[in-house]
């Protein structure tokens, strides 16, 4: 995952998360407030019908005490009575008949609305019943009115039977009034009321009666029927619920399957009901509509977010990408790349600190390569000099294997920087033999050369007649003759007759050499006959003697040997080399020379090589008989 | 390796302290080669610091020496311990150069 991706992902989280929750909030109370407020319109709405409900029966209530009142006139002919209450009956509103009965409830006669015939009050649409029972009596005797249960005519047209108490003007009872309402212009309402509330077409108002039969509805084929246990009615049986003035919520789902909620309102008067109920769908589209609301807020937030977050995260992400970028093409070799610093803050600071380790980099890698140069071109002047400087000495050995009067051998271990070591041996006429063991001070070429020319002059000046102090004050004043650099030689020389075993020697400022008897003892030639070569003109040298016998071994080396360290930096030393040679025996020079080197290397370890060791033996075995 | 020097009377004493080998030669002989260059005649060079002297170190002073002669001037060692003055010994430079024991007896010599 990019680090923009990163930025941009919690910038959109953090902009989404606080909407997404919001529209979450508002869809779920708008829920709750569609609930209610749907509630309320289906208990408002079924006021609505009850209050038509009321009207008309309280209207027709009226109407039938009117028309009572009229027939009990105690005054007036009973036809001046009769003529006045069949006007009334005419001019009803809510009443289109009327039966009389007496206090005991026995019929004395229907009439019906005035124009109509003396002979046709007999007839009466509805089934009136042949006496009033003593229930009903009772009921319109205490409250003035009474009302039975709805009755249907011959066409199946519905009529709320009520009857009221006839009083006489001084309050005794006359008789009892009876008629059968119309309900159809309920039917009406509801049916008007519906449309109003729910539009066209609907019939989502109903009204049923104390036996859950509908007696009110737009839907004509539902008059009559009992809707008991089901739609609205699911689990209600009788009219009990219609006692108490409490309204009821209901959620249904009709057999078509479709969800519908509504309320039930009582109209406690008659234990009728009025029913108002709607598909679920359509109140809760309001929902929908507030989630859609939400959503498409929350869609543009969501998008906004992820443009913003989007371009925030590449415009924060930029520089450190170009940094990245810009490390990436450091390691792959190019010091010269550098980051813009257009900010001042943690960013700013960072390609700041870049540009200055790029820079750091950059003078660090010049000053290497400088060194590396450097050190090339010194390693290489160190390995012509060494190559000079081996090339110079004679490593074939035995070097002479035709002459049993002595043996030699010689070793130079090159150190890898430091060191001027050299040695040569020839023999200056048949019975002489001249020996050097030399360490030029200084390194390189320049060592090389001065050590090259050294030995030749040596070579020039050695003969069997001249003595080995004049041969190196010779060889010191034409060295020292120009010498510049200031190099300077230490040398040991020795000039032996193979004849006599006699040796003279000569040490100018080299280690001193050691002899080892054939019996065993050690000599230690440790005169300094002058300081070492090449420094000043003019210095005078000496020269000793001793007498070699055979079996006797002369051990030259140079300073390369004591100055040895270990890893501990502790030096060999003279005195363990003494303490060595004193120890060991050997059989040849080979064996004198191994003898040493073997005991330096095992000092020195795994320790780095400080010095040029060189190593030089010469056995003496006598004069050849003849 | 470091070289200090301090005036006394006619001489300026060189003083050299720490191991005067192949890898601070180079740095000594600038040192002191810049003295020489300022005209300075009488060089007191002590050794009382330093613990190591290689050949390096020897061909150091056998310039100063040898430069030193050509213009007439004299330098005095002096403070050796043990282990640098065998150095000197055994190539020989006892011979060449004037070595003291003390710094006092070098001052007092020149």
């Amino acid at each position: 995952m990019k680090l923009w991706h990163k930025y941009a992902l919690a910038l959109f989280i953090a902009a989404v998360l606080p909407v997404a929750v919001a529209a979450w909030q508002i869809a779920g109370s708008g829920a709750t407030e569609v609930a209610e407020s749907a509630r309320e319109y289906h208990t408002a709405t079924a006021d609505v019908a009850l209050g038509a409900v009321r009207a008309l029966v309280e209207t027709a209530t009226a109407e039938a005490r009117t028309l009572g009142a009229a027939l009990a006139q105690p005054a007036a002919s009973m036809d001046d009575r009769l003529r006045a209450a069949r006007a009334l009956l005419t001019g009803a509103q809510r009443l289109e008949n009327y039966v009389v009965y007496s206090p005991e409830g026995e019929l004395v006669f229907p009439m019906k609305a005035a124009g109509a015939t003396e002979g046709e009050d007999t007839a009466v649409d509805v089934p009136s019943p042949e006496s009033l029972p003593e229930a009903v009596r009772k009921v319109a005797m205490d409250k003035g009115v009474a009302f039975s249960e709805v009755i249907t005519d011959a066409k199946g047209a519905l009529y709320l039977p009520l009857t009221v108490r006839i009083p006489k003007p001084d309050g005794e009872l006359y008789a009892f009034g009876w008629s059968a309402v119309p309900l159809a212009n309920l039917s009406a309402m509801v049916s008007e009321l519906s449309e109003r509330r729910f539009g066209s077409g609907s019939d989502f108002v109903s009204l049923v009666d104390r036996q859950l039969r509908v007696i009110a509805t737009a839907n004509a084929s539902m008059l009559g029927k009992s809707l008991a246990g089901t739609g609205p009615l699911s689990g209600v049986n009788d009219g009990g619920i219609f006692a108490k003035d409490l309204a009821h919520t209901v959620e249904f789902t009709t057999a078509a399957g479709e969800e519908r909620i509504g309320a039930i309102v009582p109209f406690v008067d008659l234990g009728w009901g009025v029913i108002v109920e709607q598909p679920r769908d359509v109140v809760y589209a309001a929902v929908g509509r507030v989630w859609s609301s939400a959503l498409l807020v929350g869609a543009l937030f969501a998008l906004a977010a992820l443009i913003l977050g989007t371009l925030a995260g590449r415009r924060l992400s930029a520089p450190i990408v170009g940094l990245s970028q810009a490390a990436g093409r450091i390691a792959g070799g190019d010091f010269e790349v550098r980051v813009p610093v257009k900010t001042k803050d943690e960013v700013g600071a960072l390609a700041g600190s870049f540009n200055s380790m790029a820079e750091q980099l950059t003078d660090t890698i010049a000053q290497l390569q400088e060194t590396t140069r450097a050190k090339e071109r010194m390693q290489t002047e160190l390995d012509i000099g060494r190559d000079i400087q081996m090339s110079m000495v004679p490593r074939d050995f035995p070097a002479f294997p035709e002459r049993r009067e002595f043996d030699i051998h010689a070793a130079l271990e090159p150190a890898y920087e430091v060191g001027g070591d050299f040695y040569d041996f020839f023999l200056v006429d048949d019975d002489t033999l001249c020996v050097v063991v030399a360490d030029v001070s200084g390194k390189g070429v320049p060592a090389a050369l001065f050590m090259a020319v050294t030995r030749t002059m040596v070579k020039a000046h050695a003969s069997a007649e001249a003595s080995t102090d004049e041969i190196l004050s010779e060889v010191n004043d034409e060295l020292a003759e120009g010498n510049d650099e200031c190099m300077f030689v230490t040398v040991f020389l020795a000039l032996v007759d193979l004849k006599t075993g006699a040796m003279r020697f000569t040490n100018a400022g080299h280690n001193p050499s050691y002899i080892k008897r054939k019996s065993g003892e050690m000599i230690r030639l440790d005169k300094l006959h002058g300081p070492v070569i090449a420094a000043m003109e003019d210095v005078p040298y000496g020269s000793a003697d001793v007498a070699l016998a055979p079996g006797d071994t002369l051990i030259m080396y140079t300073d390369g040997v004591n100055e040895a360290m270990n890893a501990n930096k502790d030096l060999y030393s003279e005195e363990r080399l003494a303490r060595l040679l004193e120890a060991k025996q050997w059989t040849d020079a080979n064996g004198a020379v191994k003898v040493v080197l073997d005991d330096v290397w095992a000092f020195q370890g795994d320790a780095d090589q400080a010095d040029d060791v060189t190593v030089v033996a010469l056995r003496y075995n006598g004069p050849v008989a003849g | 390796m470091q070289i200090e020097t301090q005036e006394k009377g006619s001489a300026l004493v060189v003083a050299i302290s720490g191991s005067l080998d192949t890898k601070t030669a180079p740095a000594a002989e600038t040192a002191i080669g810049a003295i020489l260059d300022q005209g300075r005649n009488h060089l007191v060079v002590d050794f009382s610091e330093v613990d190591y002297i290689a050949s390096s170190g020897l061909r150091v002073l056998l310039s100063t020496m040898k430069r030193l002669k050509k213009s007439k001037g004299k330098m005095f060692l002096c403070g050796m311990n043990p282990t640098v003055r065998e150095v000197f010994d055994i190539s020989g430079f006892s011979g060449i150069f004037k070595i003291l024991d003390t710094q006092a007896d070098a001052l007092a010599a020149g």
